[in-house]
């Protein structure tokens, strides 16, 4: 032991003790003039401060743990047989277990790869669950995704995996070692992304890609590259009742470097397949710049807790902001067969948009799809212009809102102060027998007070507006949170009620309907207590839940709210009046959108008769019910019968509101889908465009009405074999109908049309790979037996028929003709 | 097995700590009751669930010793020379791994799975081994502490028992001794 050490160590030991202001100062006088032992304390010190002592202890202990797994593995010697396998010989140890070369048996005689994993298959349960997992990755045939043959356990209950023996290198070493520039690179990445989406639509997500698990050789032919180890780790989950990816010394285990960040939270977070696209985002960005968007070192050394907080909250570096700074420009630039210069200026644009998209910390905002991130590099390989964007164009971005200080200040004044004003009015209320009416008085004010409101927010249109809105939500979130503390409404339900139908009302007109539901409910809740059922006012905050629900794509919550408006109003109204008929007509229309069409053509049947009998020649509900019931029939396949209920509801609201309108808009449009069901494509072409331009005057070119009448064109244009005009249309509508709710039933329609459009036109790959998401959006809100949920998977059907793949034609063939579920 | 425990329990009750003789056996024979315990281990451990090398410490200790028998002090002693057997086990493992590596696998690039691909960020169990030899050079004491409590896994408390010191003190050696630690396994 050097007396010096020992000194040394009794010296650091009593400065640590010490606050860190006070460390220097104690060093340098309890070293009393002995510079070197002086120079080694503040080293010391100063390694102290720099680092987490806490995170160093982790990653030791990790790393004697790992020693000690990997020293179980090969404690046991190898095995010579595995089930009905002959092991050859040992290929290798991966992070889940020993991967061996294996032989199939007898005739087969083939090379195989078997991995041995660690786990335990012997508890109750776990080998079925295990089994289901195993099934459907052996459903699973696609080049890019190597094939797993088989899958068991030994006697002992360990599982194994036997797999197609995949040669090549992991792709990013591949790219480097072969100099491919970005485009091959991009390309590469497509063909990944395909090879991934073939597995989602299987049901199968990867969990844990990256280049390991990415293998590419050329060794004949072009460069394939080929992803293993595809859905074993749910596979594994079988294996153990909780999955964890945590020791006991709190290091995570995996690779945080690919991991979503849902994916690093773990525990609740549902992992789903846009976790994978997150993992192909970090794999893109390495491939262009050589770098990771969070390097290993910023994840590990600081420990698991702030490593998910830093891929949960901070925003990594863009492409080229990271290769600006990193240190091996050149060598990256060289294995790109390009030069710096040229790599900075092409990861400036679209390339660094695209990848920063996949990267979005929020699963909504990201690529849905793998197939919609291959499709945009496919853009970038052709200079088209992509999906992604700056923050600046992106609408309702709440990151990047820009805040303007005047103007919207106003309106914010001016809900606060009307919402108080109701606080103020009613701070002074003496309950009087007539309590009821006096409250209905008072909740009528608020209907005003909103109705003024909504109509003062609809004005302002959010392209024009940007900051402006949002500091009006801000208001309207910090009133919502509010209320609950609200002396004056604590006392008063009905008011309450008013107050928060009030918000929630504006909440809708901002398109936030996951804040506006919930509080419409709080407002039913009460007004129902407060008013009883079949008060107008209940009534009214049911209605318009329903509404709320309907338009955000909760269409099977949509009918059960609006059944419940329909009965609570015959009890309170009777059937012959235009309040029953109103409810019922809504009725019927949130039937056909769940694609329950013979109820919705009873109810708007019903909801028609009556009004035309106690509605007047120039009303406006009447045309409305005609409209509706004209568009479910025409669901129904009724066309012909559509047609003449079509003509008279737009000649009446031709009268009634004049051209240019929303109302007429909407009847052209809906018009000129009956003429193509009807067979009559080439008569409808007309009536659509009008459609078009009236819509797009009035709603505005990206609106969703707009879409909708949009999508209407492009079916007549299908129709007269003009498909190629149709895709833009197609694909504007998609995009529309997006920013409302990715998985709305509208997207997967227009979505599955798009697919028929390219289809026709000859791109039967892209076709097919829309036509399916189409359908598994569709499907998500409407059921299977729907009539345009078989319409699409019969289409679906007659591209494999065509394409003459028999067993998946059948396959969705069956989907076209099943039975109701 | 029941001569195995006969055994170490003998030598722990008689410790002639002078004797380099009877620490060898114990060694020896803690030694390879860990590696069989944790090739036993494998088979029982659910995936992505880290072998744990102090549980396989604790789990020696109960069937090598009879702990009526020996007294806490060579209680203590036991588990000094299994976390030295341990870090040994896992040590001698490792080089045997990347020796393998560096001569052998001729198809470096026909995997299905990624191979070689160590989890950075890892304090490579060698590179803890090298650092402390070295601080064991300066200061033995301070190398034990760390040994104990990563090969063995005991909390300080047990750590200060063993090496025969204050609870105050062991607690600003273990300070000292990472502080140490960072620096040395900080040089690439």
């Amino acid at each position: 032991m050097t007396p010096d050490f020992r000194r040394l160590v009794e010296l650091v030991g009593d400065a640590l003790q010490r606050p860190t202001h006070e460390r220097s100062a104690f060093v340098e006088r309890a070293c009393a003039g002995d510079a070197g032992l002086l120079a080694e304390a503040r080293a010391l010190l100063a390694e102290a401060e720099a680092t987490s002592l806490d995170a160093l202890t982790a990653r030791i202990a990790a790393g004697v743990g790992r020693a000690a797994d990997s020293l179980g593995d090969r404690a046991r010697p190898h095995p010579t047989q595995v089930g009905p396998y002959r092991i050859v010989g040992v290929l290798g140890e991966g992070g889940m277990g020993l991967v061996y070369r294996a032989e199939q048996p007898p005739p087969l005689r083939r090379e195989v790869a078997l991995k041995m994993v660690r786990g335990d298959l012997r508890g109750e349960g776990s080998r079925a669950r295990f089994d289901a997992e195993r099934r459907a990755l052996a459903a699973m045939n696609h080049p890019g995704v190597a094939r797993i043959y088989d899958a068991g356990a030994t006697d002992e209950g360990a599982p194994y995996f036997v797999m197609e023996l995949v040669e090549g290198a992991p792709i990013t070493a591949f790219c480097d070692d072969h100099h491919l520039d970005v485009d091959a690179r991009i390309q590469l990445m497509v063909e990944v992304c395909r090879a991934v989406q073939h597995a989602h639509l299987h049901g199968l997500i990867h969990r844990d890609l990256k280049p390991s698990n990415i293998l590419v050789s050329a060794s004949d032919g072009p460069a394939r590259p080929r992803i293993i180890d595809f859905g074993i780790a749910k596979a594994l989950e079988a294996t153990a009742d909780i999955e964890t990816m945590h020791t006991a010394f709190g290091s995570v285990i995996g690779t945080l470097e690919y991991m979503s960040p849902e994916q690093a939270a773990g525990g609740a977070t549902p992992v789903d397949t846009r976790s994978d696209v997150y993992s192909l985002g970090v794999i893109l960005y390495q491939l262009v710049t050589g770098a990771l968007p969070f390097t290993a070192s910023e994840l590990r050394d600081a420990g698991p807790a702030e490593a998910q907080r830093r891929l949960r909250d901070t925003d990594p570096p863009t492409p080229a902001r990271r290769y600006q700074t990193t240190g091996e420009r050149d060598a990256i630039a060289r294995n790109r067969g390009t030069d710096p210069r040229s790599l900075q200026r092409r990861l400036h644009g679209d390339l660094g948009w695209v990848i920063m998209k996949a990267l979005e910390k929020d699963a909504a905002r990201r690529y849905q799809a793998a197939n919609d991130l291959a499709a945009d590099l496919e853009r970038l390989l052709h200079s088209d212009p992509v999906e992604a964007g700056p923050p600046s164009r992106r609408y309702r971005a709440a990151r990047f809102i820009r805040r303007h200080r005047t103007g919207v200040a106003a309106a914010a004044v001016v809900l606060v102060a009307l919402l108080a004003g109701i606080a103020l009015a009613t701070a002074g209320f003496v309950r009087a027998k007539r309590a009821q009416q006096r409250a209905e008085n008072e909740a009528r004010r608020a209907t005003m007070i909103t109705n003024f409101l909504t109509g003062m927010l609809a004005q302002a249109r959010p392209e024009e507006s940007h900051g402006r809105e949002v500091t009006v939500r801000e208001v309207v979130d910090s009133m919502a949170v509010r209320i609950d503390r609200e002396k004056s409404f604590a006392d008063d339900p009905v008011v309450q009620a008013a107050v928060i139908h009030a918000i929630a009302e504006t909440y809708s007109s901002l398109d936030r309907y996951d804040q506006a539901i919930p509080l419409f409910k709080r407002a039913i809740a009460l007004r129902r207590s407060a008013l009883g059922d079949t008060a107008n006012l209940t009534l009214g905050s049911l209605g318009r839940l329903s509404s709320a629900q309907a338009v955000s794509g909760d269409l099977r919550g949509a009918l059960q709210t609006q059944k419940e408006v329909v009965a609570l109003a015959e009890k309170a109204f009777g059937r012959e009046n235009d309040r029953y008929s109103g409810w019922l007509g809504d009725l019927g229309n949130m039937y056909a959108d769940v694609g329950d069409l013979p109820n919705a053509e009873r109810a708007l049947t019903e909801a028609l008769a009556i009004d035309r009998r106690v509605l007047g020649k120039d009303s406006k509900d009447l045309p409305i019910t005609i409209n509706n019931l004209a568009t479910v029939l025409v669901d129904e396949g009724k066309c012909v019968a559509a047609i003449p209920l079509h003509e008279e509801s737009i000649a009446m609201r031709r009268r009634l509101y004049g051209e240019p309108s929303a109302e007429v808009a909407n009847a052209l449009g809906n018009y000129a889908k009956a003429l193509t069901c009807a067979g009559r494509p080439q008569m409808a072409e007309a009536p659509a465009r009008t459609a078009l331009a009236m819509s797009a005057t009035v709603f505005g070119p990206d609106h969703h009405r707009t879409a909708t009448v949009r999508v209407r064109l492009a079916e007549a244009l299908l129709a007269t074999g003009r498909a190629g005009e149709a895709e833009p249309l197609l694909r504007e509508s998609v995009r529309a109908f997006q920013a409302i709710n990715q998985r709305h039933w509208r997207v997967g329609d227009a979505r599955a049309r798009l697919g028929q459009a390219l289809i026709a036109e000859g791109r039967g790959r892209e076709g097919i790979a829309e036509l399916e998401i189409g359908w598994a959006i569709y499907t998500e809100t409407t059921a299977l037996a729907a009539p345009r949920s078989r319409e699409i998977a019969g289409a679906i059907a007659a591209y494999y028929e065509s394409a003459g793949d028999p067993t998946s034609a059948k396959h969705w063939k069956e989907k076209a003709t099943s039975a109701p579920n | 097995m029941e001569e195995t425990r006969r055994r170490v329990t003998q030598i722990l009750k008689g410790l002639d700590l002078s004797d380099p003789q009877q620490g060898q056996e114990l060694l020896a024979v803690v030694y390879d009751e860990l590696r069989q315990l944790a090739r036993g281990k494998l088979l029982h451990e659910r995936a992505d669930h880290t072998l744990q090398p102090t549980a396989l410490v604790h789990e020696a200790y109960l069937r090598l010793v009879d702990g009526r028998a020996v007294r806490w002090e060579s209680r203590r002693h036991f588990f000094g020379t299994a976390a030295r057997a341990m870090r040994q086990v896992l040590v001698d493992h490792a080089r045997r791994r990347s020796a393998g590596k560096r001569g052998g696998d001729q198809e470096k690039v026909t995997l299905t799975t990624g191979l070689g691909e160590e989890v950075p960020g890892v304090a490579d169990v060698i590179d803890l081994h090298d650092a402390l030899e070295k601080l064991a050079a300066n200061d033995p004491d301070l190398a034990r502490l760390v040994e104990l409590r990563f090969f063995a896994g005991l909390t300080l408390d047990e750590a200060a028992d063993t090496l025969g010191i204050s609870r105050r003190k062991v607690a600003k050696d273990w300070a000292v001794a990472r502080v140490w630690l960072q620096r040395e396994l900080g040089r690439e």
